[in-house]
């Protein structure tokens, strides 16, 4: 068993002990549960991260509306101990057909949905300050990776810049990648697999001398976990390209402020000095993309509304100037429209120009 | 100080008898005295009769415990048959009757405009008439109802409004025989009426007006059968003259089943519906309910037998005659009073005929309105009968007492109402005295909830007035409105309509005793809502909502923590089971020490604290 292993398990015992304590001295059990509501997220300016604040709820075995969840906590708790006995891993939903079963002498199950079993994880996460990945929980694996970097996993030594057209699909848990040889310069993160698509077949990667990685929408915890060790480990700069309309800016926001659902491992997971290449309000007019320009929905103006007032871009003037150009052009334009320039006008002139000079937002 | 209408009444009867017929006057005023549809004037009858019988049974019985101490309680006996079974014959093709038939023992007969027909042929069962130059054809099948031809069609046969009899028997002192004539033949004879003490008849008009009401509807004398303790059996049949007096006829002396007591037996035209607010049925439970000193005995038109059996083992207190209060006098009344009194001089009238008047206040009144305290009280002027008026409404007199009021009891009334009802839960509630236009009025008021009790939607209500049952003209009653002025809510009451009244498995019940119940009309089936008198339900009403309230709390209290009790014991097991497989510690031990901390009560305790999440 790793070392690891035996530490989480130590800790979620220590957590029963600590229940079955309360009972002896004839309490009403409890769990200690940090909150994970709004109310209970901030942005702290000096770590420049959303984390999360000191505020727990007491949930009670004995209480009508606490009771199940109690239970449910518990028990993903006896299935994490058991995953990493034997250090298997288990995907979400199964972790919820593991946690299933009808309660003797009644029709109820202990989860009727993964929502339930989902959140009893997340709780899991916060009692125990270790992560969804490394209580062996995965999600689904999603993203692509490939550049001058090679790694080693459960064993294995890949060379990411000998993926052929598909490149490495980045697991759910990359906390036990190891990095053997790191010849890449930069990393650069994209959210759209057609743009990887694009410079993996311009081998991009091997002619800046980086790693080109990609996931459709938000980072997975995967990702972020592995453009953080990047960033922490080797120093690399993480250039962040996204579309250009609220949206995008808040995959960006997530990268490197942290997110809400997951202040809690912001400490983890926050890229701070993540840097946002484009697409830019600027770019728009210089590579004559104004009649690319989609029209805004009411659900973008609404979303950049929420972007603007984030307490993390409140300050920054840069971006304020981004949003309020985005607001005079009441529309978006995708970084697929670059194409309209030439097939790789993206490998060739779009990206090496702006990495040349430094042309990125903090 | 009785109701301005009743006066009227009262008046009109006194000055017109010369010159309008009884039966005409009755005709007018039929609607007034409630015998104004088919199935109201049944239930009138019965209620005549037993208020009369209830009555007259436990003044009796106050009067055998003078002497015996011993109780003596009432038995009615209500008896209601089908007089007559009537058909009516309607041609094929028409709506117009022909005929009617008649069933008179075991015949049936062919009646045309009131005659009887004889038939021209028969042949066998069949039977030929000749109705005004038409063919009818009756054949007879017995006592089943019997086949029509006209002019040889077949004719259709309707059911005709039956005539029922009516008998109610008592086994109270009965009455001397030379009173029978004038109590059952002549309208407004009675000792009740000018005095002032709570009974449920006040008037003296309702056990005449019932033997008018069929001898109105069916020509028939109502038979009257009374003995006394010392006297003989007396059966006779009365009617009444067009000059209110008695007509009485066949007086014979007979044989009578009680050693004492009265019968009288009617017969008239009117419908019987055997369930229903409405029925004789029901009123007769009600009457038991406010009754529990009394066993009523019903035998309903198809010979079933029902009994309601007394619960009490006691009377309900005396109720005493009280003078009349100055407050509650009106000017029509006072004049009266002074016309018909004993006393010989105004002094001696207003301490002695009204109520709470001292010497020193008669003489002070006197003095100030300038009245010589020796006048004979007849020569007394309206002007001065005015300001004599004036002057005792404004003087600091004392509240009438109030022992002339009898009421049912808390506990007696608790008794019956949970042996009729079943339910399982009864607040009951005797209020004190009160006054209202200077007459004393006392208030009762029940809830009973659950049990047996069917959830019909809105609440029953059971209006009563000096025990007996009040059944029309709910809206318009003060007994409605009080309950409709509760808020039911406060008390845990679930479900309140939109005009107050409460729905579920719920009978409300108020009764008013008084020496004068102000009905609203003289069918006597609301009571006006004076604010005294609805503020009295009101506070009655609410004191039964506080004890209602403390049920249900605790009944909902129960419920929920037995839900919760069964929630948490369902997940003690495995809770145990997913701690044990992370700590190592038996799943038993773990089950031990959750059940300890159950029983302990600390798991309620903690429940609502932290419930956000």
């Amino acid at each position: 068993m790793p070392k690891n292993n035996k530490e989480i398990i130590k800790k979620i015992e220590l957590l029963g002990k600590q229940i079955l304590k309360e009972i002896k001295s004839g309490e009403n059990p409890f769990l200690d549960i940090p909150i994970r509501s709004l109310s209970n997220v901030y942005y702290n300016p000096k770590t420049k991260m959303i984390e999360l604040g000191l505020s727990k709820s007491k949930r009670y075995f004995f209480n009508v509306a606490h009771i199940r969840k109690f239970v449910q906590t518990i028990e993903a708790a006896a299935t994490v101990t058991e995953l990493l006995k034997v250090d298997k891993h288990l995907s979400l939903r199964q972790v919820f057909y593991a946690m299933r079963r009808t309660i003797k002498g009644t029709n109820i199950d202990v989860v009727d949905e993964q929502t339930e079993s989902n959140q009893a994880i997340e709780d899991l996460e916060l009692l125990t300050g270790f992560a969804r990945e490394e209580l062996h929980i995965n999600a689904k694996k999603s993203g692509a990776a490939a550049g001058k970097i090679v790694i080693k996993d459960r064993g294995d030594i890949i060379d990411l810049s000998k993926m052929g057209s598909g490149g490495w699909a980045i697991p759910s848990n990359t906390e036990d990648v190891e990095f053997k040889k790191v010849d890449a310069k930069f990393v650069l993160y994209m959210e759209k697999d057609a743009m990887w698509e694009r410079l993996n077949e311009d081998k991009f990667w091997e002619k800046n001398n980086c790693v080109i990685i990609a996931s459709q929408g938000q980072a997975t915890r995967g990702i972020r976990r592995l453009l953080r060790r990047l960033s922490d480990e080797y120093k690399l700069p993480i250039l962040v390209l996204t579309d250009f309309d609220p949206w995008g800016f808040y995959i960006f926001s997530v990268l490197k402020y942290g997110s809400i659902a997951l202040a809690n491992f912001s400490n983890k997971l926050a890229i701070t000095n993540a840097k946002f290449l484009g697409m830019r309000a600027e770019d728009i007019k210089k590579y004559g993309l104004e009649r690319q320009i989609i029209k805004f929905k009411d659900v973008d103006k609404k979303r950049l509304e929420q972007i603007k007032n984030y307490e993390w871009f409140k300050e920054n003037k840069e971006w304020q100037k981004q949003f309020k150009r985005m607001k005079d052009m009441k529309g978006k334009v995708e970084l697929d429209a670059l194409v309209t320039r030439g097939i790789s006008f993206v490998s060739e002139k779009y990206l090496p120009e702006k990495i040349k000079n430094k042309d990125w937002i903090e | 100080m009785a109701d301005k209408k009743f006066d009227d009444i009262a008046e009109e009867l006194g000055s017109q008898m010369k010159a309008v017929s009884v039966a005409e006057f009755f005709k007018k005023n039929k609607h007034l005295l409630g015998f104004d549809s088919p199935i109201k004037a049944m239930l009138m009858v019965v209620k005549e009769a037993v208020d009369n019988s209830l009555d007259a049974t436990e003044e009796y019985g106050h009067n055998y415990y003078k002497k015996n101490k011993k109780w003596y309680f009432p038995e009615i006996y209500v008896d209601i048959k089908k007089e007559e079974y009537g058909l009516v014959i309607i041609p094929k093709g028409d709506d117009r009757p022909l005929a009617d038939i008649i069933k008179t023992g075991k015949k049936w007969e062919l009646m045309h405009f009131g005659k009887k027909l004889r038939a021209s042929k028969v042949d066998g069962n069949r039977k030929t008439y000749n109705v005004d130059g038409t063919k009818v054809e009756v054949i007879e099948e017995g006592l089943k109802k019997p086949k029509v031809y006209v002019e040889n069609e077949r004719a259709d046969i309707k059911e005709r409004t039956l005539k029922y009899r009516v008998t109610i028997r008592d086994n109270g002192p009965g009455i001397i025989e030379k009173n029978i004539p004038n109590v059952f033949g002549k309208l407004l004879y009675g000792s009740k009426f000018h005095r002032l003490r709570q009974s449920r008849g006040q008037q003296g008009i309702g056990i005449s007006s019932v033997v008018l009401y069929a001898q109105q509807t069916t020509g028939i004398p109502a038979k009257i059968i009374s003995k006394t303790e010392k006297g003989k059996a007396v059966q006779m049949e009365i009617t009444i003259a067009d000059n209110n007096e008695p007509i009485v006829q066949n007086k014979e002396y007979v044989n009578f089943s009680l050693e004492h007591g009265t019968e009288i037996s009617v017969v008239i035209e009117a419908d019987y519906i055997s369930s229903g607010e409405k029925s004789v049925y029901e009123f007769l439970r009600r009457t038991s309910i406010v009754n529990p000193h009394a066993t009523i005995i019903f035998s309903d038109p198809n010979k079933k037998k029902y009994v309601f059996k007394r619960t009490a083992t006691f009377l309900p207190p005396e109720p005493k005659e009280i003078k009349p209060h100055p407050y509650g006098l009106e000017f029509g009344k006072l004049k009266d009073m002074l016309l018909v009194t004993s006393s010989r001089n105004i002094r001696s009238f207003l301490m002695n005929d009204l109520s709470r008047v001292s010497g020193a206040i008669a003489d002070s009144i006197l003095s100030k309105l300038d009245i010589d305290p020796s006048t004979k009280p007849k020569e007394l002027t309206r002007r001065e009968i005015e300001k004599l008026l004036r002057a005792l409404q404004k003087a600091p007199l004392k509240r009438p007492p109030t022992d002339c009021l009898s009421p049912i009891g808390k506990d007696a009334l608790k008794k019956s109402i949970t042996e009729d009802t079943k339910a399982e839960f009864v607040a009951v509630v005797s209020r004190k005295p009160a006054v209202y236009k200077g007459i004393p009025f006392l208030v009762e008021a029940a809830i009973a909830y659950g049990g047996e009790i069917k959830n019909t939607g809105t609440a029953q209500r059971l209006r009563y007035a000096n025990k007996i049952p009040l059944v029309y003209d709910a809206a318009g009653c003060a007994i409605t409105k009080a309950i409709q002025e509760t808020s039911w809510k406060q008390y845990k009451v679930e479900n309140v309509a939109s005009n107050g009244l409460p729905s579920g498995p719920y009978i409300i019940i108020v009764h008013i005793a008084s020496v004068w119940v102000p009905y609203t009309s003289e069918g006597k089936s609301a009571i006006a809502g004076y604010p005294a008198i609805i503020k009295e339900m009101k506070l009655a009403l609410q004191e039964c909502g506080r004890k209602l309230k403390g049920y249900l709390s605790a009944k909902y209290r129960e419920k929920r923590s037995a839900q919760r009790r069964s929630l948490f014991e369902i997940y003690v097991p495995e809770l145990a089971y997913s701690l044990s497989k992370i700590t190592d510690v038996k799943e038993k031990e773990i089950i031990d020490g959750l059940k300890k901390v159950l029983n302990k009560g600390k798991a309620d305790s903690e429940v609502d604290k932290d419930a956000k999440e």
